[in-house]
């Protein structure tokens, strides 16, 4: 047992208890420091940052370190987020009612802790502890409906389960836009106009929150239970030949997630004061939200999800002077994303003290045979290979160019958009510096920035087809957010097609004109700012050639020679 | 009374028998092969025994309970453990995390344990973490203990699966194909190691097992399947005189 005395890794020893302690005691200090000292604008961003944390943070324990692919974390957060409305609301009314007709003694302390609108001291306590109630209620109620749908549905594998999730989140959703005791359709705002729904959310319990759950998720995964998990996710069939009961630990898995989830519903909707039952706020659109956010930030990763939700929720902002065009940033962030790193910003690692060390260490070109040089000079043969498809197996090299070319796109029709956005930014703050430094303010990086992208139209101009339609080209164009997520699932069966069509050059020949098409019909499309004639032409063109590519692959495979298709 | 007990096991899947009427008894401390001919049925009836499949009919009893039925994990728990013809380890994770998963039957401490960290979590990982070293020791892989588990060669995955069977402290070890892919001194080799475990362990296995010499040379008891049918049990020397044996592999 010689080896057994070097063993770093066994059993962690930093208190984990010390350090929730810690992270209270620190939430406590900077309450008044951002409540006090930040815009009403910032707050926002940091609370729904924080909501956001939890949100990935509980996800990430079912898609990430279970791996099981669920879309339907939002319809736990509207449950969440209407059964504690609702018993604030509700609960606090008939509390009120109850204590004032006498059959509650307020002066027992108990009850009275719950009283909120008792006068005296502590009315706001009062007012937290009602509210850790009802976050409690709606999150043991967001995990009752995880178990109720992960029993039937974690049986199923992959997109499967993907499918059967989206329909869950979808239902919870149509549920409450029919429910007129919650609002219906109209949204809920409590029962106007005696009893609101209140704005308990603030930075310490949203923070607190997004702390516990970090905590608790963890936690978990320093245990058995939490390494059993990793093992379904890597062999159902092996974790449960030594002893793991998967289903049992996936509806467990799914209910602790959900769990969290209906707690951060609870914040959101003690937030906003008004929940909807919107796809935005409760549906389809805020699943993939966060599931972007644990993509991102790598699945598996609990720091990784930390920061992924932290820059999903502050980068939109920071870009909403571009508009829509935020979105399709948004867009080729994920796939870009894919593309390079699949594995997400950290992979499956944590980001632990430890970790800074290894980043010093890799800075200095230390052990691990790293250096920033050498890994630079990986990354650039890493992108040299997907630009110059030589050496790749032929269709994935294709399906790489073929994604590549969209953010590229993108980011010519983008650029003037954000060098107007830089000017107008620089122009207006860092005016000061600037004449500090003894330079004209309007000067210096704004104007390159403009002068460089104002380069980009002309260069446009130089290509025919985009010098037909000069006179229509006014950058930045009007954007549809969801053009570039459109053209992706057309592009994959286009690249395909090409590899099925031809050889060698003319392979890439065929591909460089559908490329073109492409870009065209995207640029028509932002031009036209809606269906036209020539958009409407070109999208059928380009979803024949979809169909066509999918036929090819179908056929492809019936084709197989006899043997090949008895293995 | 024998620790597992097959009384006329069939399996049936739509209209192909691939397990017909088996039959055995294994005695506690026992090693007994199962060998036979590509698609004898040997891996069903493995199937079978570890709960992956429900056999169509007869019944199993493991320990005096009938266990026909079950899931795998709830034998596991009652002290079944297997390896896999194809190795299945868990992807991703290192040597030492793949024998530390298995040991969670035995850690002594609940969910609240685990969320609360206290002590006795944290006595329970300490017992984890040791037993795995111990088992890494055993079978030569603790200096591996970092790596991916499935970065290892062949032969070392063959025992690291082993390994992870042996730290949900099984009764019964089923092994399939053991010595598939070894060189005939890593088969020497396995032979004599699984003896040795059967001893210090305390240990009844059953394998599954093409070479034979392998099979003739460390089982007690060999049962014949040939189509899904017990063609042959009895003593290495029987089996080997068995003429319906001698047919099966060899032809007419």
């Amino acid at each position: 047992m010689a080896a057994a005395d070097a063993r770093p890794q066994a059993v962690h020893s930093g208190s984990i208890w010390r350090w929730l302690l810690a992270v209270t005691l620190a939430l406590a200090l900077a309450e008044p420091l951002v409540t006090g000292h930040t815009s009403g604008y910032a707050q926002r961003i940091i609370i729904l940052a924080g909501i956001n944390i939890v949100l990935a943070v509980s996800l990430n324990l079912v898609n990430g370190i279970t791996g099981q692919f669920s879309i339907g974390h939002a319809g736990f957060m509207a449950i969440g987020a209407y059964v504690s409305a609702a018993i604030t609301v509700f609960g606090g009314l008939a509390l009120e009612q109850w204590a004032a007709s006498g059959h509650l003694d307020p002066a027992r302390p108990v009850l009275n802790l719950f009283l909120v609108g008792q006068p005296g001291l502590g009315v706001q306590l009062r007012a937290q502890v009602w509210f850790a109630f009802a976050l409690l209620s709606g999150g043991a109620a967001a995990a009752l409906a995880g178990v109720l749908v992960g029993l039937p549905t974690l049986r199923l594998r992959g997109d499967y389960l993907a499918i059967a999730t989206l329909g869950f989140g979808e239902i919870v959703r149509v549920i409450l836009l029919n429910l007129d005791v919650v609002g219906g359709a109209s949204g809920f705002t409590g029962t106007q106009p005696f009893n609101k729904l209140p704005s308990y959310t603030n930075f310490f319990n949203t923070y607190l929150c997004a702390a516990v759950t970090v905590f608790a998720i963890t936690a978990l995964g320093r245990s058995t239970r939490g390494r059993a998990l990793v093992a379904i996710r890597d062999d159902e069939v092996a974790a449960e030949a030594v002893g793991i009961d998967t289903i049992r630990f996936k509806v467990g898995a799914f209910a602790l997630s959900a769990f969290f989830a209906g707690v951060a519903g609870g914040l959101l909707a003690h937030y906003l004061s008004v929940i909807i039952p919107t796809p935005t706020m409760f549906g389809f659109m805020r699943s993939i939200e966060i599931i972007a956010m644990v993509v991102l930030g790598g699945t598996g990763s609990t720091t990784g999800a930390v920061l992924a939700a932290i820059v999903l929720t502050v980068l939109p902002e920071r870009l909403r002077d571009l508009d829509q065009w935020r979105m399709v940033l948004y867009a080729e962030v994920l796939i870009v994303m894919m593309l390079v790193r699949r594995q997400g910003l950290l992979g499956r690692a944590e980001l632990t003290d430890a970790s800074w060390r290894r980043l010093g260490e890799w800075l200095r070109g230390g052990r691990r045979g790293g250096g920033l040089k050498r890994t630079l000079g990986t990354w650039r043969d890493a992108l040299r290979q997907r630009f110059f498809v030589v050496g790749m197996a032929p269709l994935t090299g294709w399906v790489a160019l073929g994604l590549w070319c969209l953010p590229i796109l993108d980011l010519l029709i983008f650029l003037p958009a954000l060098g107007e956005m830089l000017t107008r930014a620089l122009n207006a703050k860092p005016a000061a510096w600037l004449a500090y430094a003894g330079l004209p303010p309007r000067m210096f990086a704004a104007d390159v920035v403009s002068a460089l992208t104002s380069l980009v139209p002309a260069g446009l101009k130089a290509v025919p087809i985009f010098a037909a339609l000069a006179p229509q080209i006014k950058l930045p164009l009007e954007a549809n957010p969801g053009l570039s997520l459109a053209v992706l699932p057309l592009a994959l069966p286009w690249a395909a097609l090409c590899t099925r069509l031809a050889r060698g050059d003319k392979r890439a020949l065929l591909w460089l004109g559908g490329l073109l098409l492409l870009a065209t019909w995207h640029a028509l499309g932002n031009l036209a700012g809606g269906m036209h004639g020539g958009r409407v032409l070109v999208e059928t063109v380009v979803a024949l050639l979809a169909l066509a590519g999918l036929a090819t692959q179908l056929g492809a495979r019936r084709r197989l020679p006899a043997g090949e298709e008895a293995r | 009374m024998a620790l597992l007990s097959l009384r006329g096991i069939s399996q049936r899947f739509g209209g192909l028998l691939a397990v017909s009427e088996v039959s055995l008894d294994v005695e506690p401390g026992s090693i007994v092969g199962v060998i036979g001919p590509n698609g004898a049925g040997k891996t069903t009836l493995f199937n079978c025994i570890t709960g992956v499949y429900d056999p169509t009919e007869g019944e199993i009893w493991f320990d005096e309970h009938r266990v026909d039925g079950l899931r795998t994990s709830e034998l596991a728990r009652r002290g079944v453990a297997r390896t896999f013809q194809n190795i299945r380890l868990f992807r991703g994770c290192t040597v030492f995390d793949n024998v530390r998963i298995a040991g969670h039957l035995h850690a002594g401490y609940g969910l609240l344990a685990a969320l609360t960290q206290v002590p006795a979590w944290r006595r329970g990982e300490q017992r984890v973490a040791d037993r795995t070293m111990a088992l890494l020791d055993r079978f030569g892989l603790a200096a591996q203990r970092d790596e991916l588990g499935t970065s290892l060669p062949y032969g070392d995955q063959r025992r690291l699966e082993m390994a992870r069977a042996l730290a949900t402290e099984p009764k019964l070890l089923l092994l399939d194909e053991p010595a598939a892919g070894m060189n005939p001194t890593e088969k020497v080799e396995l032979m004599g190691q699984i003896r040795r475990l059967r001893d210090d362990f305390d240990l009844t296995i059953l394998l599954i097992e093409h070479d034979m010499k392998v099979v003739m040379g460390i089982c007690e008891r060999i049962l014949v399947l040939d189509h899904g049918e017990p063609i042959a049990l009895g003593t290495p020397p029987e089996v080997r005189a068995d003429p319906a044996v001698i047919r099966a592999y060899l032809g007419e």
